[in-house]
C-alpha cells in the first residue's frame, strides 16, 4: 500500500508556513478597509505560528514537506522562531513611527508577515527552485518597505537601488542554479552529484554569491549603507537583521547538504578550494565594515556599515578549516546580533527627528541624553557594548564561541583579524555613548516616549543580559538551555 | 614571434589614440566657464518642474494588473489538461491558488485601483 499523501505530522508541520502566508493575505486585505489595526491583526498571526512553531523544536527527525522540497526540522524551527522574533520587534516598533507620520496602513504590516513567510522557506528548503522562490518572497516585500516613506527622497531612492541590485543578484542565483541543472539533472541540493565539474563549480559558486549579496558581504555590500539610512528605520532594523539570519541560516543547511565531495557545493564550500574563498571574504568583509563605519557620523549609517562586519565573524563560523562548520557558534551569534541590533535601531527610532520631511539621525544630536533620559542612555550603552562584543553581554559571548571554535578549527590567523576588528570597533561603538553622556547642549531635545519602543527596548537589554550570562534560574531558561537548543538545531543537520 | 603580438599592437594603439586625442582637446581647447552651462538641461529651456516629480502612472497600473490575471490563465490551460491525472490534490491547490487571486482581485476593486480617476 501506498503511504498516505498528506499525515497529520506533516499538516502540524506545514502549519507555521501557511499561517504566515496567509496571514499576510487576510492583514493586507484589512488594508483596503483602512483597518488602523494591522500591527495587531499582524502580530496575532505571528504569536500563532510562533506557537505552532515551538514543538517542531524537539522534533526527533525532519519530516518533508511538499514533495521533499520543505524539511521542518529542529533547524529550522529554531532559525524560524529568531525571524519571527525579529518580526514581532519590526511589528512592536513601527507603529509609533507610522503614526508620527499618518501612514500606519496595514498593508506595511502585510508585507512584513509576506517577507517573513519567505524567510521561514528560505531556511527550510533543499531545493533550488524553492530556494529561489523564497528569496524572491522575501525580497519583494522588502523593495516596497524601503521606499515606504514616499515623501522623502532618499527613501525611494534607497528602495530603487535595493530593487535594482537585489534583482540583479537574484537573477544571477536564478543563473547559477540553471547551470547547477544542466550540470547534475536535479534541482533537489542533497542529490546533486558529479556532472560537468566546470559547470557545476561555475553554478554553485553563482550561487553562494547570490547568497553574499544578500547578506552584505564584501565586495557585494555597495548597497547597504544607502538602503540601511534611506528605509525608514523599523524596516532597516528587520532588514538588518531578519535577512542575516535567513541567509545564513540557508547556508548552513547547503553546507550541511554539501557533505559528499561530489556535490558541486562541496567543491566551493568545504573542500580544498573554500579555502581559497571564504577567509579572504571574511577578512574583507569584517575590515572594510569596520574601517568604513570608523568616520560615520549618521548613527543609521554606522550601524548599517557595523553589520556588514558582522557577517565578517559571521562567515568566519562558515570557514571548515580542520573541522567541520560551527553551525552552533553562527546560531548563538545570530541570536545575539538580533537582540542588540534591534535594540540599538529601537533607540535610534527613540531618538529620531524629522527635519523638512527628512529625519534626522547625527550622532552628535544626541548630547546629554544620558541624563535627560537616563534609560535610554543605558539601553543604548548596553547594545552598543554587546556589539563591541564587552561581557556580560550576549554579544561578548556569541564572539567567544565564534572565535574559539574557530581557533579549534586551526583558523588563529584568521581569529587574531577578527579580534583586531573587534579592537577597532569598539572606537566608533563608545562615540554615541561618549555624546550621551559626555557633552551637553542647551537645545531640547525631541524624544518618542511612546510605551512600546521602550517595552521592545527594555525587553532587547534584558534577554541581551539574560542570555549572556545567567544560568538557567529554577524552570527560566539561561544561557545552558539557549546552548542546549542551539546544539540540537545545529545536531538536526545530516 | 608569438603570432598574438600584432594584435597586442592593435589593442596597444586601439587604448593610446583616444587617450591622446581627449588629453590634446582638454589641454589645446578653448575653456569658457559660464552659469548657464551648469544648469539642468530640459530640451533647451529653462527647466520648469522638479526633474522628482509625480507623474500619473495609470496604464501602468492597468497593465500591471492585466498581466497578473493574464497569467492566472496561462496556469490554467496546463492544469485542465492533466486535471484527470492531478486528481483531488490537483482541485485542491488551484482551488487555493484562485482564493488568493481572487483575494488579490477583491483588495484592488476595493483600493480604487480599478477606477480610472
Amino acid at each position: 500500500m501506498n503511504p498516505p499523501l498528506v499525515t497529520g505530522d506533516m499538516l502540524r508541520a506545514a502549519i507555521p508556513f501557511i499561517l504566515l502566508a496567509a496571514g499576510g493575505t487576510v492583514v493586507s486585505l484589512a488594508g483596503a478597509w483602512r483597518s488602523k489595526r494591522g500591527a495587531l491583526f499582524a502580530a496575532l498571526f505571528l504569536v500563532l505560528a510562533f506557537w505552532k512553531l515551538f514543538p517542531l523544536l524537539d522534533l526527533e527527525k525532519g519530516i518533508e514537506l511538499w514533495d521533499g522540497a520543505v524539511v521542518a526540522d529542529r533547524m529550522s524551527a529554531f532559525l524560524g522562531g529568531m525571524l519571527l522574533l525579529s518580526g514581532l520587534f519590526a511589528l512592536i516598533v513601527s507603529p509609533p513611527v507610522l503614526r508620527r507620520e499618518g501612514r500606519n496602513r496595514a498593508e506595511y504590516y502585510g508585507l512584513i508577515l509576506f517577507s517573513l513567510s519567505g524567510m521561514v522557506l528560505f531556511v527550510s528548503t533543499t531545493n533550488l527552485l524553492v530556494l529561489f522562490l523564497a528569496l524572491e518572497l522575501m525580497s519583494i516585500p522588502l523593495y516596497v518597505l524601503s521606499g515606504y516613506n514616499r515623501g522623502d527622497d532618499r527613501s525611494g531612492e534607497a528602495a530603487l537601488k535595493y530593487f535594482l541590485l537585489g534583482s540583479f543578484s537574484s537573477a544571477i542565483l536564478l543563473y547559477g542554479a540553471a547551470l547547477l541543472f544542466g550540470a547534475t539533472g536535479t534541482i533537489n541540493m542533497a542529490a546533486m552529484t558529479g556532472g560537468d565539474p566546470l559547470l557545476a563549480t561555475a553554478g554553485a559558486f553563482l550561487v553562494l554569491t547570490g547568497f553574499l549579496f544578500k547578506m552584505a558581504a564584501v565586495p557585494f555590500h555597495m548597497w547597504a549603507p544607502d538602503v540601511y539610512d534611506g528605509a525608514p528605520t523599523p524596516i532597516t532594523s528587520f532588514m538588518a537583521t531578519s535577512v542575516k539570519i535567513a541567509t545564513f541560516g540557508a547556508l548552513l543547511r547547503i553546507f550541511s547538504l554539501a557533505g559528499g565531495a561530489a556535490n558541486p557545493f562541496a567543491h566551493i564550500l568545504t573542500g580544498e578550494n573554500a579555502a581559497k574563498i571564504l577567509p579572504w571574504l571574511a577578512v574583507m568583509t569584517m575590515t572594510l565594515g569596520n574601517v568604513c563605519a570608523l568616520t560615520q557620523t549618521n548613527i543609521k549609517r554606522m550601524l548599517a556599515y557595523s553589520s556588514i562586519a558582522h557577517a565578517g565573524y559571521l562567515l568566519l563560523g562558515l570557514i571548515p578549516g580542520s573541522g567541520a562548520v560551527d553551525a552552533k557558534g553562527i546560531l548563538y551569534y545570530l541570536f545575539a546580533y538580533l537582540l542588540m541590533t534591534t535594540g540599538a535601531f529601537t533607540v535610534v527610532i527613540a531618538l529620531s527627528t524629522r527635519d523638512k520631511g527628512r529625519e534626522v539621525t547625527g550622532v552628535e544630536r544626541y548630547a546629554g541624553i544620558g541624563f535627560r533620559r537616563p534609560f535610554l542612555g543605558i539601553a543604548m550603552a548596553v547594545f552598543l557594548f554587546s556589539l563591541a562584543g564587552i561581557p556580560p553581554t550576549a554579544g561578548f559571548f556569541g564572539k567567544y564561541l565564534l572565535f574559539s571554535g574557530a581557533v579549534h578549527r586551526g583558523l588563529t590567523p584568521l581569529v587574531v583579524v577578527a579580534v583586531l576588528n573587534s579592537a577597532l570597533s569598539v572606537y566608533y561603538y563608545l562615540r554615541p555613548v561618549v555624546v550621551f553622556y559626555m557633552r551637553d547642549t542647551d537645545t531640547p531635545v525631541r524624544v518618542d516616549d511612546a510605551l512600546s519602543l521602550r517595552v521592545a527596548s527594555l525587553a532587547a537589554v534584558v534577554l541581551l543580559i539574560w542570555f549572556g550570562c545567567l544560568p538557567n534560574i529554577g524552570s527560566l531558561p539561561g544561557v545552558p538551555a539557549l546552548l542546549h537548543w542551539v546544539g540540537s538545531a545545529a545536531a538536526a543537520l545530516p | 614571434m608569438n603570432p598574438y603580438i600584432p594584435l597586442l599592437a592593435v589593442v596597444a594603439v586601439a587604448f593610446i589614440l583616444p587617450v591622446v586625442l581627449l588629453a590634446m582637446s582638454s589641454m589645446l581647447g578653448p575653456k569658457r566657464d559660464e552659469a548657464a552651462k551648469g544648469d539642468p538641461y530640459e530640451c533647451g529651456v529653462p527647466q520648469l518642474t522638479p526633474p522628482r516629480d509625480h507623474f500619473p502612472v495609470k496604464y501602468y497600473l492597468v497593465a500591471v494588473l492585466f498581466l497578473l490575471f493574464d497569467v492566472e490563465a496561462v496556469f490554467l490551460y496546463p492544469w485542465a489538461v492533466v486535471y484527470r491525472r492531478l486528481g483531488i490534490l490537483g482541485l485542491v491547490e488551484m482551488a487555493v491558488f484562485l482564493t488568493v487571486l481572487f483575494l488579490g482581485l477583491v483588495y484592488v476593486w476595493k483600493r480604487g485601483a480599478l477606477e480610472w480617476d
